[in-house]
């Protein structure tokens, strides 16, 4: 459903030419959870700028179900690595964003936000402002502010990236339950290995400067995944797999 | 053990409000002290009882509610005017990419004017009636309050601005729902600081040039060697001004109770 062609993207860094995407192709299925790992700098938020219009790339295209896309629309969410819910907004109104703006009936909106409530484990907060909860919370609303918004594709920028550790095992955790729950297309960066492995059905690993695909895995192991998985030996095994791909 | 520098919680509610009262008790003591003891010549500095006599005397018989009544609203009108223009100025310097080159010269170079100086051209124009007060005003804290507001546009996050696109606003949803909305608490600060600017220009126009207000009683006061009154003013001016700033104050906490701020301020 998702299709890059030839992308690529140089820009001028202290009057020098920089390279950071060079004809890259990639396609996402429908219903699938992609992950590209790559190390830090390789250009992986500017790939995701770009693919959600929010960056113009210097050369390539961009598809979805086929149409050309030039501008940011709602039909690709992305989630961010830094906090980027409303503070002036209470977690409900924060997840009804999208859908005010489309001018939606409000039982529509009130039944939309209400399930993405229940999804996130957000009943209780629905009225808190941004500031009175924790990291792990706000990505959580900022993961069920973009899907009420019914994206097509779902990209997402190291969300958990700004997280602790413990919590961030938790929302690796929460987002594999979602994903087998709803089942919706994701496109996924990070640069944790065990991350992606965890959580996608296929992995990338990309190259930095320019970014290309060195190599892609297909993540063996059967749904539903627990945490319990990590620390499995075959687990253990791929992951280094991947490890070792992404240094050498 | 030893009071580490900016670990303390800042005072609140009674507590905060004894401090008040203690420092204006020491402040009226000394006051009376260097007058009543006759360590100052009245005709320097007036005893407390003659400034309170003053001021019922002003109320009584020569409508001391009237004046501050006309510099209120010259107040009102000159300031109001300001911010129509000046904000939308300045949200637009910040979003626009054009709007910066064409305006930030201008408003430097406004900027530097005294509007002190700008005041005889202002009565040559407009005459010594209520407009050319209102335009000290209003060009005075115009080009700052433009200038304060472009600088809280520009802070807006870029990431709230990218999560808006691709939520599905468009520019001007943009511009409504996020740039606005998060620059309201800065630019009620910038409000807040300039409207205390806006009271030097008012009492300068009303010295210089007017038959009523509150600068106009300070300059006549003076002329008559009336010290009581002029203190008294002067003191009417800085309750007013307190007033104002405890309005803004208590407004932000209630306009904005999501600000990270509306915590920490009284």
């Amino acid at each position: 459903m998702l299709q890059l062609k030839n992308l690529s993207k140089t820009y001028t860094q202290n009057g020098q030419q920089v390279e950071a995407i060079k004809n890259l192709n990639l396609s996402v299925s429908e219903r699938e959870f992609i992950a590209l790992v790559g190390p830090s700098g390789c250009g992986k938020t500017t790939l995701l700028k770009i693919i959600a219009g929010l960056a113009s790339p210097s050369g390539g295209e961009i598809f979805l179900d086929g149409k050309k896309m030039l501008n940011p629309g709602k039909d690709r969410g992305l989630v961010f690595q830094q906090f980027t819910l409303f503070p002036w907004l209470t977690v409900r109104k924060n997840i009804s964003f999208g859908l005010d703006i489309q001018h939606l009936s409000s039982k529509e909106k009130a039944d939309i936000v209400d399930h993405y409530l229940g999804v996130t484990g957000l009943k209780d907060f629905a009225e808190f402002y941004p500031k009175n909860l924790s990291g792990g919370m706000q990505q959580r609303v900022a993961i069920a502010r973009t899907l009420a918004n019914k994206p097509k594709i779902l990209l997402m920028d190291e969300p958990f990236g700004s997280l602790d550790s413990q919590t961030r095992s938790q929302m690796q955790e929460f987002l594999t339950q979602l994903w087998e729950a709803e089942r919706q297309t994701i496109l996924f960066i990070t640069h944790d290995v065990g991350e992606a492995a965890f959580l996608a059905d296929t992995v990338y690993v990309l190259k930095r400067r320019p970014m290309e695909i060195k190599n892609v895995f297909s993540v063996p192991f059967v749904r539903p995944r627990t945490h319990a998985l990590k620390r499995t030996k075959a687990f253990f095994e791929f992951e280094n797999k991947i490890a070792q791909e992404l240094e050498r | 053990m030893r009071t580490l520098l900016f670990r303390h919680t800042p005072l609140r509610g009674l507590r905060y409000g004894m401090v008040t009262i203690a420092l204006f008790l020491i402040a009226l003591s000394l006051w009376s002290i260097v007058s009543y003891g006759g360590f100052i010549s009245p005709l320097f500095l007036p005893t407390p009882g003659a400034v309170m006599a003053a001021v019922i005397q002003l109320y009584k018989d020569f409508n001391l509610l009237e004046d501050i009544g006309l510099s209120i609203a010259r107040i009102l009108m000159g300031f109001g005017l300001a911010v129509a223009i000046a904000v939308p100025i300045g949200v637009y310097l910040a979003i626009s990419k054009i709007g910066e080159a064409v305006m930030e010269p201008v408003l430097s170079f406004i900027r530097y004017i005294p509007p002190s100086a700008l005041l005889p051209l202002f009565l040559l124009w407009f005459g010594i009636g209520e407009t050319s007060k209102i335009f000290l005003i209003c060009f005075g804290v115009l080009p700052y309050i433009a200038f304060m507001v472009y600088d809280v546009v520009a802070q807006t996050k870029t990431e709230l601005v990218d999560a808006a696109y691709t939520l599905g606003a468009d520019n001007a949803q943009v511009l409504w729902t996020v740039i606005v909305p998060s620059s309201l608490p800065g630019i009620w600060d910038t409000l807040r600081i300039n409207i205390g600017a806006a009271w030097t220009f008012l009492v300068l126009a009303e010295i210089i040039a007017s038959t009523t207000g509150l600068g106009h009683l300070i300059i006549t006061s003076q002329r008559f060697i009336k010290t009581p009154n002029v203190i008294a003013a002067i003191g009417i001016i800085g309750l007013l001004g307190y007033g104002t700033d405890l309005f803004f104050k208590l407004t932000y906490k209630l306009f904005f109770p999501w600000s990270e701020k509306a915590h920490a301020s009284t």
